[in-house]
């Protein structure tokens, strides 16, 4: 039996859907991540999930228990908050040991507790300040310490990193990964950054217009996306109408090339930077539009007939001219989308 | 961004001794200057123009106040009903103002300008309102009379400081509070109310000094058989003229409490969470 198991969670609004109908089965030690533009109901359902959001309709499982309609302190579910939400006029250990004295744990387990957590967060230091004297990162490893002493039978995450600048946030994000494989608790992360949905998720859940998109481990969906939205939204691409046939498609600039599945007639291509190689070719049916050089790589946008493509080229060599004419080659098997009802081409 | 263009000048150490003497000078113009007449026209025997201090001295306007029997009692019950004002302000304005900040209700916008509209009507009209009602409720001429009727007068202030307040609680930290195993009356109690201490402060000392002065409403209900200190003072103050010197003994005699209250929560609470507090207003 999955940990976490949602079915059919729906939320309605006066008049608009904020959640379809959605399924989630999380098993027990997973970091799933919710993954998705602001709007697209990540946030209800996590709301729903904490207890502070009433479904229209659905359940909500943890270990075969139903407890969506149970309020918040009644359910064993933690949460780290995008704000931090510390209580400001409390001492670190203070706040540590607020949801230990509300479930009056023993004094004795209670201190076992916040050691633990106070040791795997870092936090010796700080155990008698006040919040308002920690930097942003110190207070979000108070934050996670408060959720961790819980023992919660599923971790929530709401954007947890995003109010911190970009160096810290990628530091905190492998301490983060590290604390919940330590913990070994259930994770369920909700954000908006799909670098933060990669690099930290077993299985990304995406979701768009309050509906699951499709959802898969990190390299499924990169590599292998089924819609249109989800390749658009995970890292970069260009999407191509081809003509398939068999093993391999017409491009619609000319020539063809391998394609990952078996098809005939006209499929969507989604095309990654390192799909494409470019070689410098005065005879090329492409030029170059426009370069950025990222340090590890180059990305080029590049002009083929009407159509805008990305590529990128790794290697030692200088960036070639805007204007040069190149060729285009499939570097691996190009990734057929599935045909979607609904999905504007 | 005119912020970059002209950056604010900042105060260095050199500065401290003028912003010192700049800030007390005009604290003794407004508060000292005032306060030093009062003092020695309490006094005064005789100050006429173009004397600069009272050409005689005399302890007479004290002595005739002070050794009125009737004073002492009436300071003890105005001590008495400014502190229940006071404390029944903060009990009925805390989940009033905490409803008015946090729910979205019908006809909220009604119910704010029903809880204001005592800041607009003179008080006098409204014990005036009340008088009849009091009379049949049998509370005119009593000290509930008097408390009810003053807390119509308070209210309207502290919870509008209050909602304000309460306003900048994040919606965040409650929630936290809940997912942490606190039912809603806990996480009103360990995370608002303590949150809310430099309002209530700030609040409450100037209830408790509104409560302690007042004197149109209290005089209405309460005199002749409830007798606060102020309405006992104002007999001194009779309809014949404007006596200066007896009415620096009343103000003086007046805001003696105020001042000590003020010293009081001046050195229990921090600098900064008083502040904080009196921002609000």
């Amino acid at each position: 039996m999955p940990h976490l198991q949602v079915t059919g969670l729906t939320k309605r609004f006066a008049d608009t859907v904020a959640l379809h109908p959605t399924d989630l089965d999380v098993e027990q030690g997973e970091f799933i991540t919710l993954l998705g533009p602001s709007g697209c109901g990540k946030s209800t359902f996590l709301r729903m999930l904490m207890g502070i959001t009433t479904p229209s309709g659905g359940e909500i499982r943890i270990a075969g228990t139903r407890i969506d309609r149970l309020p918040p302190e009644k359910r064993n579910i933690a949460m780290v908050f995008q704000s931090y939400a510390l209580f400001p006029h409390m001492s670190v250990l203070g706040n540590l040991a607020f949801g230990l004295k509300m479930k009056k744990v023993p004094k004795a387990e209670q201190t076992r507790r916040i050691a633990h957590a106070v040791r795997i967060c870092n936090l010796d230091a700080y155990v008698d300040r006040m919040p308002r004297q920690l930097s942003g990162g110190q207070q979000q490893r108070v934050a996670l310490a408060r959720a961790i002493v819980m023992e919660p039978d599923l971790l929530l995450f709401d954007e947890p990193l995003s109010n911190l600048d970009a160096k810290l946030r990628e530091s905190l994000r492998e301490d983060l990964l590290g604390l919940h494989r330590r913990v070994g608790g259930t994770s369920l992360y909700v954000t908006h950054d799909q670098d933060e949905a990669m690099a930290m998720s077993d299985r990304i859940v995406v979701m768009n217009e309050g509906r699951v998109v499709e959802s898969g481990t990190p390299f499924e969906l990169y590599r292998a996306p089924r819609s249109r939205f989800t390749a658009r939204f995970l890292g970069r691409t260009s999407l191509i109408e081809a003509i398939a046939s068999g093993n391999e498609a017409r491009l619609p600039w000319g020539g063809t090339a391998p394609i990952d599945r078996s098809a005939s007639g006209p499929v969507s291509l989604s095309i990654r930077p390192e799909d494409l190689r470019i070689e410098a070719d005065t005879q090329g049916a492409a030029a170059i539009s426009g370069h950025q050089f990222l340090g590890a790589a180059i990305l080029y946008s590049v002009k083929a007939g009407e159509h805008q493509l990305i590529a990128s080229a790794t290697g030692h060599a200088s960036p070639l001219p805007v204007g040069s004419r190149v060729s285009l080659h499939a570097a691996a098997p190009l990734h057929v989308l599935d045909a979607i009802e609904g999905e504007a081409a | 961004m005119s912020h970059a263009a002209s950056p604010r000048i900042r105060f260095t150490p050199d500065d401290a001794p003028w912003l010192a003497v700049g800030l007390y000078g005009a604290l003794a113009l407004v508060i000292g200057l005032p306060l030093a007449m009062i003092v020695l026209w309490s006094f005064s025997d005789g100050w006429f123009p173009p004397a600069l201090i009272p050409t005689d001295f005399t302890l007479d306007h004290w002595r005739q106040i002070v050794e009125d029997r009737g004073l002492a009692e009436a300071a003890i019950r105005s001590v008495g009903i400014a502190f229940t004002v006071t404390l029944l302000s903060g009990i009925i304005a805390l989940p009033t103002a905490w409803a008015m900040a946090r729910f979205p209700f019908r006809m909220k916008r009604a119910v704010e300008l029903f809880i204001l509209a005592p800041l607009i009507v003179p008080g006098l009209v409204v014990a005036v309102g009340v008088g009849q009602l009091f009379l049949m409720l049998k509370l005119a001429y009593t000290v509930p009379g008097v408390i009810l009727v003053q807390l119509i007068g308070t209210l309207p202030l502290m919870i509008r400081l209050l909602s304000a307040s309460l306003g900048t609680i994040p919606e965040d930290l409650l929630l936290a509070a809940r997912s942490l195993g606190a039912s809603p009356l806990r996480s009103m109690l360990a995370v608002v109310l303590p949150l809310s201490v430099p309002t209530l402060v700030a609040g409450g000392l100037i209830t408790f000094v509104e409560s302690f002065q007042e004197f149109d409403m209290s005089f209405i209900v309460g005199a002749p058989l409830v007798e606060t200190l102020p309405i006992r003072l104002f007999f001194y103050l009779d309809g014949s003229g404007i006596r200066f010197t007896s009415a620096a003994v009343v103000s003086l005699i007046l805001l003696a409490p105020v001042l000590v209250i003020f010293v009081i929560a001046g050195r229990i609470m921090r600098d900064d969470v008083m502040a904080s507090g009196m921002g609000k207003l």
